[in-house]
């Protein structure tokens, strides 16, 4: 697995058994591939991939329920907001380890920064989905620069953040491959990955949220609020943890054969740890809102059908879980923190629907419904992106060791 | 760690793109509002639903003619602009004083300080010196920001293309580059459609509206709405009854993310001495734990 | 989101008000959601008075001296002194195989080695709570080490020793209620080590205690367990 494979001349036969096939012959490994999980996953590709040619070949009409009055579904709401997000969780994570020296959750980081990368990288092949003319994503890259847009801050973040990602994560893929050098010069740039990491998540977190800032007159008078950048930024660290703890907690379930067992008991630990993180910034977060609702200064909308469905996003998606993670981290009870993160990602997803669907164009002559061919592309992408993180943990080292490259702890 | 030349000029680059990307608009709003570029006012006590500026528009710009042509019964419905359709005419829900019916001209406003220019990330749309806010087909990536930015609804998508482009009034702005009026408006038979520069024009509504005062209402549509348009309405019924938004305040949508967009050559900035300064701090006390634990450990 | 002048007023007073309150209610929210100083403190909480409860099953007779290192010194008039382990000891160890004690005229010194209990294969010494010279050995332990267990402080005495600085050592030993107290204090740290784990553990039924519970709380290393409560660890700090 060291360089000196390359000194015996690359053996493409054996680095595709070995590598790719896990040691498998050809015919072991597709019979290992024959799962109950894998029929479903075949199955949502089966319907999904074809909806996607068709959304290409046909425009975006024929494959959405998206209109002249209502431009924007659940493309953006769902996969570019929500999974923008729940992505979160690497640059958190990152920070946490790298800057603030929490040496006791180093074995999560490098799953959280996969999650951070996949989740960025399918963002943008979901929004070259939503995009009408997806090729022309360069020109705003290179030559013609709508510098007074926030959109325009948005993908350059974005852009400039995969590819940190893609660096942070790459020691992992370098491990993999057995490239030591490189390895080595990966890992050397991980502080500064970690905070020019960090200040592109602060940027385009929040102005995801800004691009709202220019519609007062479409989105209902309680989500619409001059703080929005920030609500979107402090959710976006709350969306993060929780979603490393429900990915750790999926992932010692299905990757079960790669965790060294004495690792299991820490995961608890961490999982805990995380979770009254959570829970402070959740009661925060709350208290932001608050603010929120006091600056805009309409209580009399709160008694109205939007003024429930607002006040049950606060207080069910944002202080129950916040209190709910508390009582976890006080009992000390790991399988409660991971539910209540689950309820917590949710939460974040019901959100984003709300600034970008349903509090959205709150007072169009006609509302948007996603259609089933929208949510099966949604639904595609994302089936992808789980598929793309499985295929990744079980063949480089994210879960576990690699042999060759012990962890300096 | 040392902070290596690569992570300085790391941050460097950083810093110096963010002075790039970062560069708000300098003009205000109440500077916008005293700019005299070309505007046309629309007074809808002279208008007569001929119709003319449709027929005018489509043949312009080559679209195709105006459906229901002289037919009363177009009115029956209140239509919009569409992909092929960039100005329609509909009549007002409400009859003027005399009972007279009451029609009204919709197209893009071209704001003095548009939402959709300012959303448009790669700069398809642009708001021209020359006044007119003009579309630029090859810069476009379809993502539509600009229709959910603009307040008017203006902009329109060709959903139905798998190659798609945005579609709206262009203010004829080549006609005007060569001194010419917009088709509309030089073929308004009753001078409803007036073009000029937007300060005489302000100055003409405001003649008419005093030395009238019983007929018209007074106030003059697109002089402060959104940050000030450059097409001006004046009418002698209510306004929501012509079909306007009423709830538009005079805060131009891009000066609504300028705090936005300003804060982040300040994160780009602040951020990175902040972090290595948490690093160092959290460094130094796992450092001095570890001596601590080595010194337990010898006695 | 734009104010007029007049509502401005007590929006913003609402604005302060709901910060200053949040500071308060923060570091409440932050003492709710810290659990108490690691689970062992759980434990407690669990089970009010329960290093009390457990300290109860020792016998710690106030007449005897203690080393912390649980051997015991009994006086028998002038300089002859009679040695053993304590109860906690003896139900720390578990079944015992043999005693192995020093030969008489041994000198012996205080917190220095001075005998083993060799139990399921494993040695583990115990500390001398006095210096002197063995005089006497309790030979009824060569047939079998039991009345150790039943009578650690009666019938199973280990030694007598002539002892030579008697009331020097007697200023490092603990009595009465001292030797109460320290016992109160094994039983914390007992229950400390046992803080990961059930109580079931520790318990039988009918609230008898089990016997062996180094074994019970570490079956692997339960003589290091051992070792560390008789301050006999190996490489470790000797008095």
């Amino acid at each position: 697995m060291t360089d000196t494979t390359m000194d015996r001349g690359f053996d493409a036969r054996t680095w595709i058994t070995e590598k790719i096939f896990m040691g498998m012959s050809l015919g072991d490994y597709v019979k290992s591939l024959l799962t109950p999980g894998n029929a479903i996953f075949a199955l949502i590709l089966v319907v999904g991939v074809p909806i996607i040619i068709y959304r290409f070949v046909f425009g975006i009409g024929a494959a959405t329920h998206l209109t002249q009055v209502n431009p924007w579904g659940i493309w953006i709401g769902l996969d570019v907001m929500s999974g923008v997000a729940l992505a979160a969780g690497g640059f958190t994570l990152a920070t946490a380890v790298y800057v603030l020296g929490l040496e006791e959750y180093h074995p999560i980081v490098r799953p959280a920064v996969l999650t951070g990368f996949l989740g960025y990288l399918f963002v943008v092949i979901g929004l070259c989905a939503d995009l009408g003319r997806p090729w022309k994503l360069p020109v705003p890259m290179v030559y013609s620069f709508g510098t007074g847009s926030v959109m325009f801050e948005v993908g350059w973040c974005v852009c400039l953040y995969l590819i940190v990602l893609a660096l942070e994560f790459s020691p992992a893929a370098f491990e993999w491959l057995g490239l030591r050098k490189a390895r080595e010069w990966a890992v050397r740039m991980t502080l500064a990955l970690t905070i020019l990491g960090l200040c592109l998540s602060t940027l385009h977190q929040s102005s995801l949220g800004a691009l709202f800032l220019m519609m007062p007159h479409r989105l209902h008078p309680l989500w619409y609020s001059g703080y929005v950048p920030i609500f979107f930024f402090v959710s976006a660290i709350i969306a993060g943890m929780s979603m490393v703890i429900v990915e750790s907690g999926l992932s010692h379930r299905v990757f079960k054969s790669q965790i060294d067992p004495k690792d299991h008991g820490k995961s608890d630990k961490l999982t805990l740890g995380l979770a009254k993180g959570a829970a402070v910034v959740l009661f925060a977060y709350f208290f932001l809102k608050l603010q929120g609702l006091v600056d805009g200064g309409r209580f009399d909308l709160l008694l109205t059908p939007y003024g429930f469905w607002f006040l049950f996003e606060i207080l069910g998606f944002v202080l129950a879980p916040c209190f709910l993670y508390a009582m976890a981290v006080r009992r000390q009870n790991a399988a409660m923190a991971r539910w209540v993160a689950g309820w917590t990602v949710l939460g974040i997803v019901v959100n984003r629907l709300n600034l970008s669907v349903i509090a959205f164009n709150y007072n169009a002559a006609e509302r948007y419904v996603p259609g089933f061919m929208e949510i099966m592309v949604s639904v595609t992408i994302i089936t992808i992106g789980i598929m793309t993180f499985r295929w990744i943990v079980n063949r480089m080292p994210v879960l576990r060791e690699h042999p060759d490259f012990p962890q300096a702890h | 760690m040392d902070l290596s030349r690569r992570t300085f000029i790391k941050f460097a680059g950083a810093a110096g793109a963010a002075g790039v990307v970062a560069r708000p608009k300098p003009a205000t709003a109440s500077a916008l509002r005293t700019v005299n570029t070309p505007a046309v006012l629309v007074d809808t006590t002279r208008c007569a639903g001929c119709r003319g500026c449709e027929a005018a528009c489509s043949e312009s710009n080559a679209l195709p003619a105006p459906a229901l042509a002289g037919q009363d019964a177009v009115f029956s419905k209140r239509r919009k602009t569409d992909v092929k359709v960039y100005t329609v005419v509909n009549r007002a829900t409400a009859d003027s004083k005399q009972g007279e019916p009451r029609y009204v001209k919709s197209q893009c406003m071209h704001c003095l300080d548009p939402a959709c220019a300012s959303a448009c990330l790669a700069k398809a749309l642009e708001k021209t010196a020359a006044g007119p806010v003009v579309y630029h087909p090859e810069r476009c990536l379809g993502c539509r920001y600009c229709m959910v930015a603009c307040q008017f609804d203006v902009p329109k998508f060709e959903f139905d293309s798998p190659a798609p482009y945005i579609h709206k009034c262009s203010f004829c702005a080549e006609r005007q580059a060569q001194g010419l009026q917009p088709a509309c408006a030089s073929v308004c038979p009753t001078g409803a459609l007036q073009f000029g520069r937007r300060e005489d024009l302000l100055e003409e509504a405001r003649t008419r509206i005093y030395q009238n005062p019983d007929k018209y209402v007074h106030h003059i549509y697109g002089e402060s709405e959104a940050g000030g348009t450059s097409w001006l309405y004046i009418t002698d019924v209510p306004f929501d009854k012509l079909g306007f938004r009423t709830d538009l305040g005079p805060t131009s949508p891009p000066e609504l993310t300028r705090t936005a967009l300003a804060a982040v050559p300040f994160v780009l900035t602040l951020w990175p001495p902040l972090l290595m300064g948490l690093y160092t701090f959290s460094k130094r006390r796992a450092d001095a734990s570890k001596a601590a634990e080595k010194e337990a450990h010898h006695d | 989101m734009g104010h007029d002048l007049i509502t401005i007023y007590w929006i913003k007073a609402l604005e302060y008000v709901l910060a200053l309150s949040y500071l308060p209610l923060f570091l409440l929210f932050w003492r709710f959601a810290t659990p108490k100083r690691a689970a062992a403190v759980a434990v407690h909480a669990a089970a009010p008075g329960w290093a009390d409860q457990l300290a109860g099953f020792f016998q710690v007779p106030a007449n005897l001296f203690f080393h912390p290192g649980h051997t015991w010194v009994r006086l028998d008039g002038g300089d002859t002194v009679t040695i053993g382990i304590s109860d906690f000891a003896q139900r720390l160890v578990g079944s015992l195989g043999r005693v192995q004690l020093p030969a008489i005229g041994t000198s012996l010194a205080q917190g220095e080695p001075a005998l083993t209990l060799d139990a399921d294969g494993a040695a583990v010494p115990m500390l001398a709570p006095v210096d002197g010279t063995v005089v006497a050995v309790n030979t009824g332990l060569a047939a079998s080490s039991a009345v150790v267990k039943e009578s650690p402080y009666g019938d199973g005495w280990l030694l007598k020793v002539k002892s030579s600085r008697l009331a020097v050592d007697l200023k490092n030993l603990l009595s009465g209620s001292l030797a109460r107290r320290w016992m109160d204090t094994v039983c914390e740290s007992l229950g400390a080590e046992m803080a990961p784990m059930e109580l079931g553990k520790v318990y039988l039924d009918g609230g008898h205690l089990v016997d062996g519970l180094a074994r019970s709380l570490s079956p692997d290393d339960w003589d290091q367990v051992a070792r560390r409560f008789f301050l006999t660890e190996e490489g470790g700090r000797h008095e």
